[in-house]
């Protein structure tokens, strides 16, 4: 894969501060083998590739994109619950890339996850109080655990006297909180959010919303927001990281990239959702779906769907050569404003929609 | 859908190859000492123990000796016995293992190879034989049974499911909690007392196996008792399941789809209902079947039915060793080649199996 | 409480009047449908919108017969085309279902047979209605395939759903649901499970198709944002009663409904960044014990007396823009404008 290159420097993003999570030319492929008694690998699922960008301390990182995209695989391989093929992660200094189980133990209260579905991600046989309180338990105990976990429900909304109910007793907006409390117990500096909303009634949204919104403020916590809905991604996050096919296409600041979106791909989802403004907006559909990551397209990875290359070629059937054959980089496009385009975007440029279909 | 064939095929030969060489080191291996000295008799000599090494093939490497054992499985134990019988066929007990008398040996019946099927050392015939003549027995009650506890269990199970929490509901789940507690040995003894000595028409059923060749008719009356009582519990075991997997389905999204379609309900059943719920039962009654082959043990004792469950107790309770060997490499053949067939059943019936 | 919204367009296609549909359950009766009244119009998308629970599913498979009638108490009229379909036999039903009233569902994964071809899987609705050849009924298929933008439909016709993609396998249920050329499709959640470039394939689609077909299309979700871009007429819904119905601009922009003005303070807008989300407290009621007198009194911040006990009159209040709700048509829009100026306040 060519586009496996040198480490690029991404302190152009953001100079000074130094990132909470450093992510360089992060690359996951799962293997799919077949064999009746050897298997042999024969092919792979390009999950992530080349993936590079940093989290700095107290602000929120969403990462948006459709259904394997990769969002949820990047999640896991910084918190290491899989291991990267190639590429690394550097969180709060330490290169941990090649930590083992034991080595990951002290820094796992430091990056904590909060899941899209309540109702599975909590052990329906133990009570609030034993969930809230197990990372306690796991990470060497504390006295006054009740105490700390009561607090703890007080904040997150939810009533602490429900200490010993069960998970089953709580509506879905509330088993979030729990969930919520949960990954607060140990102070981390990082918290993952998987699609925290997703699962829940619109009115109960916005309550979990305003909560992690709370609770960064008071705690000075970072976010990793992983969400497919670009709404909710723009309300909470400060910079935003567009992904397709398992390559990060456009990285910026959230006023940015929606107000003045530079990849092609990002104005095309931008456009597409629904604005709630009574239709009529210009809608760039794009045609087909996303190519299987099994075998990704040659060049950029989107020419095969993208409309500007097709304006650049001046055909609805040709696309310039360098989409079709080489990765674009990931390069600073305005200031801290990164794309890999080869034919970003110009302010105020709109997309025509393709005319194949 | 042809490679997907192929591929399980290979499979199912590997499978039974492995069955085969555990069988072979389980049975001819791993028992400790030396088995020629056994055979040699109570006052072996050398040089008899290095005859009898030589004509049993335990001079040649491991690997030869499971050839041999392979050959002689699957094309039969040669014509003659060995030479080496006869001067063995006088010894009456080879240490604990049992009695090798001159009979089988004498007369030169086939089948007394080593390693291989060879003798059975309690009924003195060759085992290769006896399960020839086993075989189509048990093979014939399952078939029937199968036959039986498939429409009725599937039957029960679908009617129950579709009406649910009525009275024929009710009934029908009292049925098979009968079928699933009732023990075998208690049903086939009071069956056979009901219709054999109370009932006029006695003289038609019967115990024992008549060969379908000889007398179709003999055999249908003989079996179906034993056939009804085989089939009893498994038909409750898959009624319950039926019905189960039944309101599973009739939940499912494609069927409100077929619904919503506009086919007449009867339609959504049997075409859209029944086929997805049916693909968990064919897996099952792939290994019920399998399974039988070697434990229908109760059933064939109370009906006097001399099939391969029949043959596999009394050779363990005799440590017959050949029959054992016998037994179990037919029951694993069974069980593998019922595995194959499920797998094309079920690759026929679900199209995901053949693409993935 | 008949004709509650009148439209100089044409006579409605569906009527609802007064649907009541409660299922007994040993806890208690599920009022998932409560004394609910709207109607449909050909060449109209009529939006429900409401959260789970709210009753907006159960209200139209109710209307199709797909719910179990035996465990329900189903109460009230729903006239399609002259005949109340609360009345028809099953077998009458049956004849209507699929033909002239059709449904596609949220889940494209789950509603195709695992087991069947998408192909065989329309044709077989095709000859369930149209005594028709299995081989005329193949080329309805494929003209409707391609119809829906299925590439390459002569050959995808043989593939059975696994090896279709999420929004294919949508496209294939539209292309069943059009196979009759019905007058009304009823769409439940059809984007909910597809990633946002395929929903806005889709959405254009159902708009396309009902152009084209100059049939009444029932969009029901829980997405406002889907609702404003795509429905003409609008119904909120809350434990299974109607909160409010109007037009789409009356709706959105005047909305007349506390409820209302809580969804739309709580989602947050693509276009806009910053605004203040102002999430309606606590949760939505169990159908089983719905609150006495308007059902969102206890959530509902500008209750006043009669609220918990009187249950408000769905009506028309002038304006054409029926709701349910004891404020004054004044209070209502004083109290929508200082919610507006405090949301935008923050924004700015």
């Amino acid at each position: 894969m060519s586009q496996l290159a040198e480490p690029r420097t991404m302190t152009a993003e953001r100079p000074g501060g130094d990132a909470l999570v450093s992510v360089r030319n992060l690359t996951k492929r799962f293997p799919i083998t077949r064999g009746i008694i050897f298997q042999r690998e024969i092919a792979r699922v390009h999950a992530v590739e080349d993936v590079s960008f940093d989290i700095f301390p107290g602000e929120t990182l969403g990462l948006v994109g459709e259904s394997g995209s990769g969002k949820s695989t990047t999640a896991r391989l910084i918190t290491k619950l899989i291991d990267a093929t190639s590429g690394s992660v550097v969180f709060d200094g330490q290169e941990i890339t090649g930590y083992s189980r034991r080595q990951m133990r002290p820094l796992r209260r430091e990056m904590q996850m909060i899941f899209q579905d309540p109702y599975s991600s909590l052990n329906p046989r133990q009570t609030v109080g034993q969930i809230i309180g197990s990372p306690y338990a796991i990470q060497g105990g504390e006295r006054n655990v009740r105490r700390r976990v009561q607090e703890l429900m007080n904040r997150v909304g939810l009533n602490p006297e429900h200490f010993n109910r069960y998970p089953h007793e709580f509506s879905g907006g509330q088993r979030q909180r729990i969930g919520v409390a949960r990954a607060l117990a140990l102070s981390p500096k990082l918290i993952i959010c998987d699609e925290p909303v997703s699962a829940l009634d619109v009115s109960i949204q916005a309550q979990i919303l305003n909560l992690l919104e709370g609770l960064q403020q008071d705690f000075n916590l970072t976010y990793l927001f992983i969400s497919h809905d670009l709404s909710v991604v723009r309300h909470i996050s400060d910079r935003i990281a567009v992904m397709y096919l398992g390559h990060v296409v456009e990285v910026g600041s959230a006023e940015e990239l929606y107000e003045n979106p530079k990849h092609p791909y990002t104005a095309s989802l931008l456009s597409a959702v629904p604005q709630g403004t009574g239709g009529g907006h210009h809608r760039v559909v794009l045609a087909g779906d996303v190519p299987s990551p099994i075998d990704p397209p040659p060049g950029c990875v989107f020419h095969t769907r993208c409309p500007k290359a097709r304006m650049v070629s001046g055909s609805p059937d040709e696309v310039p050569e360098n989409c079709r054959t080489e990765f674009p980089p990931l390069g600073e496009v305005e200031p801290r404003h990164l794309a890999a385009c080869w034919y970003p975007l110009k302010a105020g440029e709109e997309l025509r929609q393709a005319a194949h279909r | 859908m042809g490679r997907y064939v192929i591929r399980r095929l290979l499979w199912t030969v590997l499978v039974v190859l492995v069955v085969t060489l555990l069988t072979f080191v389980v049975f001819y291996v791993m028992p400790p000492g030396n088995p020629s000295v056994r055979f040699a008799g109570k006052q072996p000599t050398p040089e008899l123990i290095a005859q009898v090494e030589k004509q049993l093939g335990l001079d040649r490497s491991l690997p030869e000796q499971y050839a041999h054992f392979l050959r002689r499985l699957f094309l039969g134990d040669g014509t003659e016995c060995p030479l080496v019988y006869r001067p063995l066929c006088s010894i009456e007990s080879v240490e604990n293992f049992v009695v090798l008398d001159t009979g089988g040996c004498a007369t030169g019946v086939s089948g007394c190879g080593w390693p291989g099927l060879g003798m059975s050392f309690d009924s003195r015939t060759a085992v290769r034989q006896e399960l020839i003549e086993r075989t189509p027995r048990t093979l014939s009650l399952i078939f029937g049974a199968a036959v039986i506890w498939l429409v009725v269990g599937v039957s029960i199970g679908v009617i129950s499911a579709l009406k649910r929490r009525t009275i024929w509901d009710r009934l029908a789940m009292g049925f098979a909690l009968f079928g699933i507690s009732a023990p075998v040995f208690w049903l086939g003894l009071v069956a056979l007392w009901i219709f054999t000595v109370k009932l006029p028409f006695s003289d038609s059923l019967g115990t024992g196996y008549v060969e379908f060749g000889n007398d179709p008719v003999g055999w249908f009356t003989h079996l179906i008792l034993p056939w009804t009582v085989l089939a009893l519990l498994y038909a409750a075991f898959y009624a319950r399941m039926t019905r189960g997997n039944l309101i599973d389905t009739m939940g499912e999204d494609y069927i409100r789809t077929a619904r919503a379609k506009g086919l007449p309900e009867r339609r959504v059943i049997f075409k859209h209902g029944l086929r997805a719920s049916l693909t968990p039962i064919v897996t099952m009654f792939g290994l019920d079947v399998a399974l039988l082959v070697g434990g229908a043990v109760i059933t064939e004792t109370v009906f006097n039915i001399q099939g391969l469950g029949n043959y596999a107790v009394q050779s363990a309770v005799s440590a017959d060793l050949p029959a054992m060997t016998g037994v179990v490499v037919i029951v694993a053949f069974a069980v593998a080649f019922m595995n194959l067939v499920v797998d094309i059943v079920y690759a026929y019936l679900d199209p995901r199996v053949r693409y993935s | 409480m008949s004709q509650v919204h009148a439209s100089p367009r044409g006579e409605p296609l569906l009527e609802v009047r007064d649907l009541r549909v409660h299922f007994p359950t040993p806890d208690g009766v599920v009022k998932a449908v409560d004394g609910l009244s709207f109607s449909v119009r050909r060449g109209e998308t009529f939006g429900i919108v409401g959260e789970s629970g709210s009753g907006k599913s159960v209200t139209c498979l109710t209307a199709l017969g797909l719910i179990n009638r035996k465990s329900a108490l189903v109460e009230g009229e729903v006239f399609f085309k002259g005949r109340d379909l609360l009345k028809l036999s099953n077998e009458e039903l049956q004849k209507i279902r699929g033909k002239e009233l059709a449904m596609i569902f949220q889940d494209p994964f789950a509603c195709l047979h695992p087991m069947y071809r998408v192909g065989d899987q329309l044709v077989e609705a095709v000859q369930i209605h149209d005594d028709m050849s299995r081989k005329a009924a193949r080329e309805r298929v494929v003209e409707l395939l391609a119809a829906v933008g299925i590439p390459r439909p002569r050959e995808r016709v043989r593939d059975y759903p696994h090896q279709y993609s999420g929004g294919m396998r949508q496209r294939a249920m539209i292309a069943m649901a059009l196979l009759h050329n019905p007058d009304i499709l009823i769409a439940d959640e059809p984007t909910t499970a597809l990633d946002v470039t395929v929903q806005a394939q889709i959405l254009e689609l159902i708009e396309r198709i009902k152009e084209e077909f100059q049939i009444g299309v029932i969009l029901i979700t829980h997405d406002l944002a889907v609702i404003a871009d795509v429905a003409q007429t609008v119904m909120v819904m809350y434990a299974g009663r109607s909160m409010e119905l109007g037009a789409r601009d009356a709706v959105f922009d005047k909305p007349l409904h506390p409820y209302t003005w809580g969804l739309l303070e709580s989602i947050p807008r693509v276009a806009s960044k910053g605004e203040l989300l102002v999430p309606i407290e606590g949760a939505p009621p169990s159908l089983i014990n719905v609150p006495p007198g308007c059902p969102f009194h206890p959530r509902c911040p500008h209750r006043f007396s009669p609220c918990d006990d009187q249950r408000p009159d769905f009506k028309d209040r002038g304006g054409g823009h029926p709701e349910a709700c004891h404020l004054s048509a004044e209070d209502k829009r004083r109290l929508w404008s200082e919610r507006e100026a405090r949301r935008t306040k923050v924004a700015v």
